[in-house]
């Protein structure tokens, strides 16, 4: 939070020097699409100019100085978005040496330069397959270079960086956590899911709010909220009191309440961790979630529609006809 | 590493020992060296991985990655049920449609078929809103079940055609099967009976104990004069044409174990589908086994299920209707949370349109949940269902055998403490020792390269 | 030694145990409670099919309404019950032809 404070001070004395009146911070959701990156403006909820991608897009992370987004595509790319002239300024091809490698998972390392990506890797040897370990790897971003990577158990799909430990989180049957401040990479501690039963669905992962993260899960017969603190990588469940079955969950900005999607969107409130709200997404099933900055309003995002709802009520106020089918909302303030 | 161990029993068998996970229903079997290695780290609850000599990692490796060991804290156990009983949908109603019997077996339960109330008939349209009860209550349950019970069921076919015929237009019209069962005592099946039976399908079970003198010894009517010629007689047309199986339920009282062979075989050669033994219930002290008469029950088990084993080699089965049950639970690794669905799902009509959670225990005040017109009401059923499971998952708690018995059944149970004032557990034993012997003989039948003789079994229990 | 013979698995449940340990998740659904409301396991950290495997009734049964929301979302890594482009080999440039399947999904060839 204070480097946030910090970045925030030093953007707005960089704007009054320039001369320039910032008369608002600006506010963007990103729906990651196919063939292209749909961009929502939050205060008139109009779409800007589409941002064109090569593949598929599924994972993404804004670098901490919010000059760049760094998006996976087609689970072998990886795009820089430079967010002042919102297109694609350089791409890297994981697909090098002999190896195809499959992305799944990327989390921005703090220095702006690299990041932390899990993937699965294969290649063909005289008609042969080969298949290569599940691997976690630091990657040079300009390149695409390995610097550095170890070998996960089979199952990671995504991955989490915790910023006071330089850790990272690898989530697959269970979490395990990835010392990375040594010089080797090395799996200090894992966090149990798979014989407690614990199932999650680790695709659809929203950054975080307020320094943490959450990952719905099912557990015997009912539903719970796996959140991850991002700054200390302190790990907490809260079962809750009501079923639910959902992609995504999403913290509230006061952090007081959470918002599940999938068929229905819901409201849980978690001192009581109960469900105090729920309506069926008129649109249909969802995959994705995010929140304006204020709290006030709910962007949901299945197949080429995004609704948007009020947080208060959960009425749409506003359906958005979207250009491509998608599959993950992040939002950011510039 | 640090791990800890699941709950696990050993059961030694000759050239190693077979190894049941108790939590996840898992049936494994293993040498002797991983048997010693299981012995000689399993006496401490917890264990380091790492620190374990090399030549005994690589056996606890295999026993983690089967689940005997787990990470620490990760442990999982399976709890009893807790859950909210209202979103249970009725998959099984019982209708007492005649709380009155024609005879008077000297181990009846209901007191002479009438559950301790004056004498009553179940009023067609009772039993028809009963039906439509099941039918608008089974939520997304394609297929019901509808039993139809007494006393002695038959004296109100008025009753029995009424729940049959409206379950059949239920059935059209929503499109759900309703498998319809009848239990009687057989003596009152007349050919326009058997008829009815055969054109709507009834699964139909037989209360017939053996052969002539013991079945008469148990089943007479008040006059003192035996049933068994009179229902034997009728059994030819009830089997010829039958469109449904037709099961003999056998109840022996202690001092007629040591003839459960006998009976059995007597029984399939008068042709039933199968046969399932009940050791009788003590409603009265007298009728409480001895522990020379319970080995005399087991063992005549054991023959039974060697018996059963015999006609699997030749890739029969034998209709042992307990041991099939069971052995399709132990196969699938059936693990249950709750001991049986009395209360879940499962509910009892009395004559008066009461609703009680089991049908053994219709007539028990303190069971009644509601009635046809009010409902059963979900706190009724938790407050019954706690008056025979109250710390019963305390008391289980290291039985091994607890995933697989759940606590017994609640009209055993509730005889037993309540009633007849014995203390827990009683028979307790007998059940463990009746799940050991199923055990092994699954796991002499797997070993023996039985498969396609166990997805016969599998199909069995899964329809 | 053979690992096959120091601990052999019996039965269903067991087999599926084993099964996953070899990375194998044909045989997850033995590994189900059975419990009173039944959910599957899946497409989750076990990989099966269909934490979209709702328990609603509605059609299409248990999956994405309406499915279209599902297919591109699976098209590319991930398990859909019907045939779809396999984003990872076959059809590398899916998105160049459909972007969005309920306006493009004619041009699938």
């Amino acid at each position: 939070m204070k480097n946030k404070m910090f970045i925030m001070l030093g953007i707005v004395a960089i704007s009054l020097l320039a001369g320039i009146v910032q008369s608002q911070a600006k506010e963007l959701i990103f729906n990651l699409g196919y063939g292209k990156v749909q961009v929502i403006d939050v205060a008139t909820d109009e779409l800007l100019p589409d941002i064109e991608i090569k593949g598929w897009g599924r994972e993404m992370d804004f670098s901490a100085d919010k000059k760049f987004l760094y998006v996976t595509a087609s689970r072998h790319m990886i795009h820089k978005i430079d967010l002042q002239q919102m297109k694609v300024v350089n791409t890297i091809d994981m697909h090098y040496g002999g190896w195809q490698r499959l992305v799944f998972g990327m989390a921005l390392a703090e220095d702006g330069k690299t990041a932390y990506i899990h993937f699965f890797s294969r290649k063909t040897d005289k008609g042969e397959a080969v298949v290569g370990p599940p691997t976690v790897a630091q990657i040079d971003l300009e390149s695409g270079k390995i610097l550095r990577s170890i070998e996960v158990p089979m199952g990671v799909a995504s991955l989490q960086y915790i910023k006071n430990t330089k850790s990272i989180y690898a989530v697959g049957l269970d979490i395990y956590k990835i010392d990375t401040a040594s010089q080797d990479m090395k799996i200090t501690d894992t966090y149990a899911m798979f014989d407690r039963k614990i199932n999650i669905l680790p695709l659809f992962t929203y950054g975080d709010t307020g320094g943490a993260t959450l990952l719905p899960f099912w557990i015997g017969e009912t539903a719970g909220l796996l959140s991850i603190n991002t700054n200390t990588g302190q790990i907490s469940e809260s079962m809750l009191k009501n079923p639910m079955m959902v992609y995504g969950a999403i913290y509230s900005p006061d952090m007081k309440k959470a918002y599940a999607n999938m068929d229905e969107l819901y409201v849980i409130d978690l001192a009581t961790k109960t469900i105090t709200n729920t309506i069926v997404v008129p649109s249909g099933t969802t995959f994705s979630i995010s929140t304006s900055a204020d709290g006030k309003k709910i962007y949901t995002q299945g197949g080429a529609t995004i609704s948007i709802f009020d947080a208060g009520t959960l009425k749409v106020v506003k359906e958005l006809k979207m250009s491509t089918d998608g599959m993950l909302l992040r939002r950011i303030t510039l | 590493m640090l791990c800890e161990w699941t709950d696990h029993k050993v059961f030694g068998v000759k050239d190693g020992a077979i190894l049941f996970g108790v939590d996840q229903g898992t049936l494994f079997f293993i040498d002797q060296q991983t048997q010693d290695v299981l012995t000689r780290w399993s006496r401490e609850t917890t264990l380091e991985l790492d620190d374990v000599p090399q030549a005994d990692r690589e056996i606890l490796d295999d026993l983690r990655d089967a689940r005997f060991l787990a990470p620490f804290g990760a442990r999982h156990r399976l709890q009893a049920f807790d859950g909210d009983i209202a979103s249970i949908p009725l998959t099984t109603m019982v209708l007492e449609v005649a709380q009155d019997c024609n005879l008077a077996c000297t181990y009846c339960y209901a007191e002479g078929g009438s559950y301790g109330r004056p004498l009553r008939l179940l009023d067609p349209e009772t039993a028809r809103q009963a039906v439509r009860k099941l039918i608008n209550d089974s939520g997304d349950t394609e297929t019901v079940t509808l039993v139809i019970f007494g006393g002695e069921p038959l004296l109100n076919m008025p009753a029995v055609e009424a729940a049959v015929t409206e379950a059949q237009a239920l059935s059209l019209e929503t499109g759900k099967k309703v498998f319809v069962s009848l239990t009687t005592n057989g003596t009152l099946l007349d050919q326009d009976i058997v008829d009815f039976v055969h054109s709507n399908r009834i699964a139909v079970a037989v209360s017939l104990d053996g052969p002539a003198d013991l079945h008469d010894a148990n089943r007479s009517d008040v006059n003192g004069f035996g049933s068994y010629a009179t229902i034997t007689r009728n059994l030819e047309g009830l089997l010829k044409g039958a469109t449904s199986a037709v099961a003999a339920r056998v109840t022996l009282k202690p001092d007629q174990w040591q003839r459960i062979e006998e009976v059995f075989f007597h029984l399939l050669e008068l042709g039933f589908h199968e046969v399932g033994i009940a050791p009788v219930s003590p409603v009265r002290l007298e009728l409480l086994p001895d522990a020379e008469q319970e080995e005399a029950l087991l063992q005549g088990f054991a023959v039974l299920s060697r018996a059963f084993l015999a006609a699997a080699r030749q890739n029969r089965l034998l209709p042992f209707t307990n041991l099939i049950d069971l052995l399709a639970r132990l196969h699938l690794g059936q693990t249950k949370a709750v001991s049986c669905g009395a209360g879940y799902g499962y509910l009892a009509v009395d004559t008066e349109g009461g609703l009680f959670v089991c049908h053994r225990l219709v007539g028990e005040e303190s069971f009644r949940v509601g009635t046809l017109d009010t409902g059963a009401d979900p706190a009724e059923i938790r407050r019954a269902l706690d008056e025979v499971t109250c710390g019963r998952q305390e008391m289980c708690r290291s039985c091994w055998a607890r995933t697989l018995c759940c606590g017994g059944c609640h009209y055993e149970n509730h005889l037993r403490e309540n009633l007849l004032g014995l203390a827990p557990g009683g028979s307790c034993d007998f059940i463990r020792r009746w799940f050991q012997l199923g055990i092994e003989v699954y796991a002499e039948l797997r070993r023996s390269g039985a498969e396609e003789f166990l997805q016969r079994l599998e199909k069995r229990v899964k329809c | 030694m053979d690992k096959k013979k120091r601990i052999e698995a019996l039965n269903e449940k067991a087999r599926a145990i084993e099964a996953l340990t070899h990375g194998e998740d044909r045989s997850v659904a033995a590994l189900d409670e059975g419990g009173l409301l039944k959910m599957p396991v899946g497409c989750t950290t076990i990989y099966d099919t269909g934490w979209e495997t709702n328990p609603r009734a509605s059609n299409p049964v248990g999956m994405c309404q309406p499915m279209s929301h599902d297919y591109l979302g699976c098209a590319g890594d991930c398990w859909w019950p019907a045939q779809n482009p396999d984003g990872l080999t076959n059809y590398l440039d899916l998105e160049l032809t459909c972007s969005s399947i309920i306006r493009d999904w004619r041009d699938i060839k």
